[in-house]
């Protein structure tokens, strides 16, 4: 009665994607945004965000001019161009983002895999993630990146060494799935390729999982880097970021005329979460084999 | 069972050593400095070690766990070093927690509430627009990290509603806000949780069975799907009530509550071991307690597990 | 027992399904009649619509799935066209009741098995309190669960899965229902508790006068409990006759190939 209509995975996820609008709309903004980034310094008439500014007529600097068409998103406290420093911080804090959102996931691939599949070390890495997971991570993210020197390294090490347990559990799981399933009798007796059938069914399940913990990671280490700037454990000032933009932004809400300092880089900042946020949820709604109908 | 209960017990306490264990460590990683106060480059090598010995920092690591133990055996949460130098560190939290307590315990009340409601709310998918704008706000808050939209509350609403910019313990009005903007988030996460399981449980056969005895759609919700949705999420609570007592580190600084939010990284950024160390062992163990209880809870709401499978079947 | 006019009439039912972009006509066009008192069996195989059929009688269908065209009567009433829940609180139940297929899951694992036969009373038999009870225990013992009032308070996982069935029968007949479906109820048990089941709705049907309409892919069950047979294929009821006379006398060719299957 229902013939057998081709089922591919990947296609029918990236059609179930493809009808989401919104994360569509998100995920062409992500992508704009980076294509932008990545070319702007490169665009005529940028300025250097660390180069302070000085008025040719006074000799002052140009400190908290509003935006104006010589400064687009005007100048900070020192008389730096925030229109530079607002991207130079958020290629800093994407290039930030993404490494620990890949770094971390690929750390929990590695140790999921040795974990499930290694059956002699099982007992032991389970023992260190329960003790890894018992100790609430803001401890561990305060003690580290306080006894370390303040940097881009020390930022990513630092969020790396809890992020990676989550993933780590789920393909451990993974693993024991197909494993066991190798050592199924019946299917030993049946003939049937298990190992195919296994890899056919838990493969593209791994890959949305990892894709979609990935595209989650981002955000979540952006807004971990704000934490840690908030607190003074973050990069250190000189380098812009989006934390350390919306931490100097932070005390001028109250006068209206210097508001745009932290309201740039917080909407700037908020897009960029919001869209990931919304383009790895709607990544997992879409990969989730229900809604393939 | 019991058997079950005492090895969580025994993996709890063993976690809790190794824990311990590391925050010694990583404490002693400190530059020496830190702990010699202002004048430290005036005081000369003998007057260094003098002082850094009478801390107890120049012991052996094992000596100073075994120091800590005695102490924590007798009750005794060790003295401030640098915070408030003498000041017994159970002192200083006992002043301090209350507040966190308060606010969060709020807070939590309130958002277990709101977004419980605002889960089954999106679950039932009463209306297009509710769930959109359920769905823009767990969207909004779970993606905007706090700190941002801590500030333009703040700014926004004490301008809108004429509140309070700072928290007095006097003034109820002056709680609000702290406590509202405390919620904000775990509401978003409770009503997430919550849809989600309930979407799960709506296509179970259990479901289809209540249906098609006769029961109105709202009944079964309320009789079948809800209890079902909620069991899972219980064992989160005690963990999240305990973790009140950690406080917000943003909402304390941002409305001045002298709470324990910024305690902890006070205290490293002093170098006051004790009290790294006292605050440390709190909060590893509500972790680990929190957990236990949840893990009791779901025991006793689930009936299948709480009978197991070696009980005989009829 | 069987009266002239039909219980339950079918006539030219279209059903249709939407699988991502196609649109898929799983009924094209059933005709079918239920008379009261009689235990008629729809067999197919599987993927016929059997349990489609079914479910568009109590209007649980799957979200993608919609009557396109044809009738269902009913006491006066086109239970094609109804759209809303009030109309279908009508039906539910206290017309026309169901019996899963899946006897693991049909229950709620988090509440008692009496609790849930005494929902089904409270709902349809006006019944509260003690006396609703009562009445649970004495339907669950009915079903062959002995001792019923000490196992009122347990939950389904402690029972098997022939237990759990009878549990859900019980459900069923606590709505007092005109009709009642089964939709391969006893495909999930094992040989022995099939047979004990299949006596059980033998003797209910004959205690209680019930109208069954029995799902099935399953001739040999089919033999043993139905008065008619109706054989549905690829949407449609290809043959309808008397047990005797589709076992000894088929006409269609698919029917004669089903019946070559049986052992």
């Amino acid at each position: 009665m229902m013939k057998n209509l081709k089922y591919s995975y990947w296609t029918s996820t990236i059609e179930a994607f493809k009808k989401n609008k919104l994360a569509l709309f998100f995920l062409y903004t992500i992508i704009g945004l980076i294509a932008f980034i990545i070319i702007q310094p490169y665009l005529p008439n940028q300025k250097s965000p660390v180069a302070i500014y000085i008025d040719k007529a006074t000799g002052f600097q140009l400190i908290n001019r509003p935006p104006s068409k010589e400064f687009w998103f005007g100048t900070n406290s020192i008389g730096q161009d925030m229109w530079a420093r607002i991207w130079a911080g958020t290629r800093m804090s994407l290039l930030i983002g993404f490494t620990v959102a890949l770094w971390e996931n690929f750390i929990g691939l590695m140790v999921g895999l040795v974990w499930g599949y290694v059956r002699r070390l099982e007992g032991i890495i389970s023992t260190i993630y329960n003790v890894l997971n018992n100790i609430p991570k803001t401890i561990i993210l305060i003690l580290l990146a306080y006894t370390l020197k303040p940097g881009v390294l020390t930022i990513i090490f630092v969020m790396c060494i809890t992020g990676w347990l989550d993933t780590a559990r789920l393909v451990r799981n993974l693993v024991v799935i197909i494993r066991d399933r190798e050592y199924n009798i019946a299917s030993r007796i049946l003939g049937t390729p298990g190992y195919r059938i296994a890899y056919k069914n838990i493969l593209p399940y791994l890959v949305s999982t990892l894709v979609l913990k990935i595209s989650l990671s981002i955000p979540a280490a952006i807004g971990y880097e704000v934490f840690l700037t908030y607190i003074g454990l973050g990069l250190p000032v000189g380098i812009p970021s989006l934390g350390n933009l919306i931490n100097e932004g932070r005390g001028y809400i109250t006068v209206a005329s210097l508001r745009y300092q932290l309201m740039i880089p917080a909407i700037v900042l908020s897009i960029i979460t919001v869209s990931f946020y919304t383009v790895g949820n709607a990544f997992a709604d879409a990969s989730d084999p229900k809604n393939h109908f | 069972m019991i058997k079950y209960l005492l090895s969580r017990i025994l993996q709890s306490i063993f976690t809790l050593f190794i824990v311990i264990t590391i925050v010694f460590v990583l404490m002693r990683f400190m530059p020496v400095e830190g702990y010699l106060g202002e004048g430290y480059d005036k005081l000369d090598q003998v007057q260094k070690e003098i002082i850094l010995e009478n801390l107890g920092l120049r012991d052996p690591i094992h000596i100073q766990l075994s120091k800590f133990y005695n102490r924590l055996i007798k009750g005794d949460l060790g003295v401030s070093i640098t915070y408030r130098p003498g000041v017994p560190v159970a002192d200083i939290l006992k002043g301090k927690i209350p507040y966190s307590l308060g606010i969060g315990m709020a807070s939590l009340a309130i958002s277990f509430v709101a977004g419980i409601k605002l889960g089954t709310v999106m679950a039932e998918d009463l209306g297009k627009m509710l769930n959109r704008l359920g769905n823009l706000y767990i969207i909004l808050v779970n993606a905007v990290p706090a700190a941002i939209y801590y500030i333009f509350l703040q700014f926004y609403l004490t301008d809108i509603f004429k509140l309070p910019m700072l928290f007095y313990v006097d003034k109820p009005i002056s709680w609000i806000l702290p406590i509202l903007s405390l919620s904000l988030g775990t509401t978003a996460s409770y009503a997430l949780w919550m849809k989600r399981y309930m979407a799960d449980e709506l296509n179970k056969d259990y479901v289809k069975l209540a249906i098609s005895k006769g029961m109105p759609m709202k009944d079964v919700i309320k009789k079948h799907v809800f209890l079902n949705a909620f069991v899972p999420m219980v064992q989160y609570l005690p963990a999240s009530i305990l973790f009140t007592i950690s406080g917000s580190i943003y909402i304390e600084s941002l409305y001045s509550i002298p709470g324990m939010g910024g305690l902890l990284v006070e205290a490293i950024q002093r170098q006051d071991t004790p009290l790294v160390e006292a605050i440390v062992l709190i909060y590893s163990f509500m972790g680990i307690v929190g957990m236990f209880f949840g893990d009791i809870f779901m025991v006793m709401l689930d009936p299948r597990i709480r009978l197991g499978k070696s009980e005989g079947r009829v | 027992m069987r009266e002239k006019k039909p219980l339950l009439s079918i006539e030219d039912l279209v059903i249709k399904f939407q699988l991502k972009d196609q649109i898929v006509e799983v009924i094209k066009g059933l005709s079918l009649n239920l008379y009261k008192g009689e235990s008629l069996a729809i067999v197919g195989e599987s993927g016929a619509g059997k349990s489609v059929l079914v479910k568009s009688l109590i209007g649980v269908l799957d979200k993608n799935g919609w009557i396109d065209a044809g009738k269902i009567l009913y006491k006066g009433m086109d239970i094609a066209k109804f759209k809303s829940e009030d109309e279908w609180l009508k039906i539910r139940g206290k017309e026309i009741a169901m019996v899963f297929q899946e006897p693991m899951t049909a229950l709620n694992p988090l509440r008692t098995i009496g609790s849930q036969v005494e929902e089904a009373i409270v709902l349809h038999q006006g019944l509260r309190g003690r006396e609703a009870r009562k009445e649970a225990i004495r339907i669950l013992e009915d079903v062959g669960i002995k001792d019923a009032d000490k196992l009122y308070k347990r939950y389904p996982h402690e029972f098997s899965g022939g237990m759990r069935q009878r549990v859900v029968i019980a459900i069923a007949l606590a709505c007092k229902p005109q009709i009642l479906i089964c939709d391969e109820p006893t495909t999930a048990l094992d040989v022995t508790i099939q047979a004990q089941i299949l006596k059980l709705l033998n003797r209910l049907q004959e205690e209680y006068n019930l109208t069954i309409l029995y799902i099935s892919h399953d001739l040999g069950v089919v033999a043993k409990v139905a008065h008619r047979v109706a054989v549905m294929y690829k949407g449609k009821i290809i043959e309808v006759g008397n047990v005797k006379d589709i076992f000894y006398r088929p006409k269609d060719p698919y029917t004669i190939s089903l019946l070559s299957k049986l052992p």
